[in-house]
């Protein structure tokens, strides 16, 4: 893991805040950290002391990191029972962009066909 | 501990669907409590296979993503309607449930139109396996890359790549076998379908297995009878001797292998 942090610096500071991460940005991130997200995303939600064992970084380190990722928007906190618990922060599916007659042309037949 | 099984395709029509519904059948067959879901919201499907008369299915994944209401209310109990050739209802000690995507054009649109919260599809899949209790959960994804095939590879016990015996499957193969590998899933297998009776079943399996490093789980032939029942029913339970599912049930035992 060494030089991870540094790299994660570098990958945070060059990235917009972001209202999270796709699956596909996850793909293009260097190997630590795309394994760090895909180890995250697999477990659903994980605690400080999961994140510090699985890293084997100290643990002010890996609250740092956890902050940062919160701040850029890749990560979100809960509380579950009291204790702070981190979440892959996923990004929402964006919407097609095409012209819009086409979605008015397909609630019209919709409409006329007495479906949904 | 319930377990995640993604089968998925690079192209279109390699019969991805009807091997999903074939492998959950077979295991919930064996007494397991199985469920899949159609995760491709563009052109679902599966449902077909189970007989689920869209003009019924009153609930769906669409609406669980637009919180009309919980995951497991958009699960149907589909174990009544997997029947053997005979006719005859088959006894199964476990469990069987489908969750359709819509196939209304309106809603097919509003999920294209609007998009929605990735966050809820992947709470979805692990409230499912708690809430229903079950052992295998079958995710049927859109074939090609796209968010929801990516989160359904990344979250994956088993990865199962289906390709038909085409050079275009091949190349395409190759790049799901590329991703799978960075998202780490943990156990990725090969299935070949549609192979020509005529084809050297286990030279096509040694040339796959070195092409991608990845085991092939089984070479499915083209089938005169999977073509005849144009996916309205199960394969496995209309033909349960025929050595088609013979090939499915090897496949299902390896899936579920630890």
């Amino acid at each position: 893991m060494s030089g991870l942090f540094d790299r994660l610096g570098r990958e945070l500071g060059a990235r917009e805040k972001a209202a999270g991460l796709s699956m596909a940005d996850v793909l293009t991130l260097p190997n630590e950290l795309r394994r760090l997200f895909n180890w995250m995303v697999r477990r659903e939600e994980v605690g400080l002391v999961d994140v510090v064992a699985y890293l084997g970084q100290d643990e002010p380190t890996v609250r740092f990191t956890l902050a940062s990722l919160t701040e850029k928007g890749f990560v979100r906190e809960v509380e579950v029972k009291g204790q702070p618990r981190y979440r892959v922060r996923l990004a929402p599916k964006r919407r097609r962009e095409v012209p819009l007659n086409i979605w008015q042309a397909l609630s019209d037949k919709t409409e006329k066909t007495g479906r949904r | 501990m319930s377990r995640i099984i993604s089968v998925h395709s690079f192209r279109g029509g390699t019969g991805k669907s009807n091997t999903a519904a074939n492998l959950a059948a077979i295991i919930a067959g064996d007494g397991k409590r199985a469920g899949i879901i159609d995760t491709d919201i563009q052109s679902p499907g599966i449902h077909v296979l189970f007989g689920l008369d869209e003009e019924k299915m009153d609930r769906s994944l669409n609406d669980y993503l637009w919180g009309k209401c919980p995951i497991e209310q958009a699960a149907y109990d589909v174990s009544p309607t997997l029947k053997m050739g005979t006719g005859e209802v088959t006894v199964m000690s476990g469990g069987m449930y489908l969750i359709p995507s819509s196939l209304k054009a309106g809603e097919i649109a509003k999920v294209l139109r609007e998009g929605y919260d990735v966050n809820l599809l992947n709470d979805g899949f692990r409230e499912l396996t708690r809430k229903l209790k079950l052992d295998y959960l079958f995710i049927d994804t859109h074939p090609g890359l796209n968010e929801e095939t990516l989160l359904s590879i990344t979250i994956s016990d088993v990865l199962l790549i289906i390709m038909r015996p085409d050079q275009q499957d091949y190349q395409g193969t190759a790049v799901t076998v590329e991703v799978a590998q960075k998202l780490e899933v943990p156990r990725l297998m090969i299935v070949v379908n549609k192979v020509l009776p005529s084809f050297d079943f286990e030279a096509l399996k040694q040339k796959v297995e070195k092409i991608y490093d990845v085991p092939v789980a089984g070479v499915l032939p083209e089938s005169e009878e999977m073509i005849a029942l144009g996916s309205s029913g199960i394969f496995c339970l209309k033909f349960p001797n025929h050595p088609l599912t013979k090939t499915l049930r090897s496949i299902a035992e390896q899936v579920i292998s630890e």
